[in-house]
């Protein structure tokens, strides 16, 4: 968006924020397309959303301030480039902050795939010595593949569980951290599907639940139930395949083989294959993210500092003032 | 006999208050001038205050509401015929509406709604436990808004969302920002107007049974109670609609520092 302000020829402070808006907007339209989508892994488009509402307010509240429209825009690209400074410095504010909470000897729960999560861990690993716990992270193996190439790489002992499993282990976890897709008004978070259930069996076995985001994720969202979630993806959403790794190690790897043709001339499935085959008739639903309100919270650590899931209101407001 | 002052009445006397000590001392001289100025101050709170937030709160509770849905409200509230009137004209839900004696203020909000075309349901107070399973979302209005989110609402507000946070249903509580006071309340009591008992006493239906308690003013160990507000806490409510957007009720207190600051300062209500 930045760059977006360099290169403007508009004159006026609507003309500029009309081309912001376009410029995002086409963000937004990038985040959704089908095939970038896939990339993106489907879930940033409420950050980025958020990010860019933010950025838009941050440099426009100058425009009051400044007369000249020349000077307006030289400082709008300074602030925007501070913006963005801040954005990426945050993490490492975030990290700093939050890996006092990691005591030595504990074993800290996690999900999903967070580059936030992953720099508080890592900070944390230099000076203490603690073990991970983390879910599969079914459809995308966002946690199995985080376990395999970050925090092992890290030297922090890991150990992967099913995500049905969660509540299983539970009881032997000291506390949950994980990140966010977005951060909505009453202080709840939006973030990958199964955080919701991890939030209510921590709240039932009096575990902390700890979220790392930065502040940009803040968003104007209030959803009141799941089904009140802005809408993601929906081509992503309905393509979910089962497969019975039982079955595949059991018959030595022959997942996604075409099922033969038996004697009768029927074909025969889910047998020797570890791919089960849905026939239309059954609806598959797989939801990429998931409402976890704010009463299963118990603090927030974000690069505005460690806060109740009540504060967060309180930042929204002075934030969009 | 006078009627309890209001919240809302002391937030906007306090208003005035503000304004009459902002002004010109040098204008002392010239009462006309000084009575246009405050004129022109108190329409623009009226203005600002409940005409404008009505609309903006009409706006934001109408982006919560989706096709399909079955809204429940409770007596009645101007704001919240406001808000379904014009959510209607975009989507299509149908309306529960809840009442209770001796007031029956929600028949004319049925009237109201139903003239527009909006599917209703009417009920009282007593079936409530019956309709709540399929009820989606439950909008109730305000008479004021407590410092730490509680609501003091018209009588029977708490059981209703009582019994929706049971059925896990979302509760919005509509209300313009003037409305919000600086006082905590425990209590329902504390106060609280009294109605007329001798309406209780009445049973429209069965005349008869109006007979029963006739006497109830010789009896001695006999009292009938009319309460008017009850106190609604906010644990109940998922979010307030103000003006300023949906809130959570954490945030009441932070809403009352920004937008009513003369009574934030104030520690006598």
């Amino acid at each position: 968006l930045v760059c977006v302000i360099q290169r403007t020829e508009s004159e006026t402070m609507m003309g500029l924020q009309m081309e912001l808006k376009q410029a995002s907007e086409q963000m937004m339209e990038f985040a959704n397309d089908p095939m970038n989508s896939i990339m993106l892994g489907g879930r940033s488009h409420i950050a980025l959303a958020s990010g860019c509402e933010l950025f838009m307010k941050y440099i426009t509240r100058c425009f009051l301030e400044l007369p000249d429209f020349n000077a307006c825009i030289a400082q709008i690209i300074s602030r925007g480039q501070r913006f963005s400074n801040i954005s990426i410095a945050a993490r490492d504010r975030i990290a700093t902050t939050g890996r006092a909470f990691v005591r030595p000897g504990a074993t800290v729960l996690t999900h999903g795939w967070s580059s936030v999560v992953s720099s508080l861990l890592i900070q944390a690993a230099a000076e203490t010595h603690f073990e991970i716990v983390i879910l599969e992270g079914r459809p995308d193996a966002s946690g199995a593949k985080a376990a395999a190439n970050v925090y092992s790489k890290a030297g922090i002992p890991t150990t992967v569980v099913l995500d049905s499993a969660m509540a299983y282990v539970m009881e032997r976890v000291d506390m949950v951290i994980v990140g966010a897709e977005g951060v909505v008004e009453n202080g709840g978070i939006i973030n990958k599907i199964g955080t919701y259930t991890m939030a209510i069996a921590a709240k039932e076995l009096g575990k902390p639940f700890y979220v790392a985001a930065e502040s940009f994720k803040f968003a104007r969202l209030y959803p009141l139930n799941q089904s009140d979630l802005p809408s993601l993806g929906e081509h992503v959403k309905s393509k979910l395949s089962f497969v019975d790794t039982a079955c595949w190690i059991a018959t030595g790897g022959a997942v996604g083989k075409k099922p033969t043709e038996t004697d009768n001339g029927k074909s025969k499935q889910n047998v020797m294959d570890g791919l089960v085959s849905m026939p239309p008739e059954v609806k598959v639903e797989n939801p990429l993210c998931d409402y976890t309100p704010a009463k299963y919270i118990t603090l927030l650590f974000t690069d505005l500092g460690v806060l109740t899931p009540s504060a967060v209101s309180d930042e929204l407001i002075s934030l969009y003032q | 006999q006078c009627r309890v002052h209001s919240v809302t009445m002391g937030n906007a006397f306090s208003f005035l208050k503000l304004a009459v000590a902002n002004l010109d001392r040098d204008m002392e001289s010239n009462p006309d001038e000084v009575k246009s100025i405050l004129i022109e101050s108190i329409d623009a709170y009226i203005q600002e205050r409940i005409q404008f937030a009505d609309v903006a709160i009409c706006k934001h509770a109408s982006s919560k509401i989706i096709d399909g849905d079955v809204i429940l409200t409770y007596a009645r509230s101007e704001l919240m015929e406001g808000i379904l009137l014009g959510a209607s004209q975009t989507k299509k839900f149908r309306v529960i509406l809840v009442d209770s004696r001796p007031l029956l203020e929600a028949k004319k909000m049925l009237d109201t709604l139903t003239k527009a075309g909006i599917e209703c349901t009417y009920i009282l107070l007593n079936s409530l436990s019956y309709v709540m399973k399929e009820v989606t979302k439950v909008f109730l209005g305000a008479s004021a808004l407590m410092r730490d989110g509680s609501i003091l609402s018209r009588v029977g507000t708490a059981s209703v969302a009582l019994m929706a946070k049971s059925y896990n249903v979302p509760v919005l509580v509509c209300c313009e920002t003037y409305k919000i006071s600086n006082r905590v309340q425990l209590e329902s009591i504390t106060g609280n107007e009294l109605g007329n008992p001798d309406e209780l006493m009445e049973n429209p239906n069965n005349p008869a049974d109006s007979e029963a308690l006739k006497g109830w003013k010789d009896a001695d160990n006999l009292r009938l109670l009319n309460l008017l507000y009850d106190l609604t806490p906010s644990e109940f409510v998922s979010g307030i609609v103000t003006e300023m957007g949906i809130l959570p009720p954490t945030s009441v207190a932070v809403l009352l520092r920004e937008m009513n600051p003369q009574e934030s300062g104030s520690s006598l209500s």
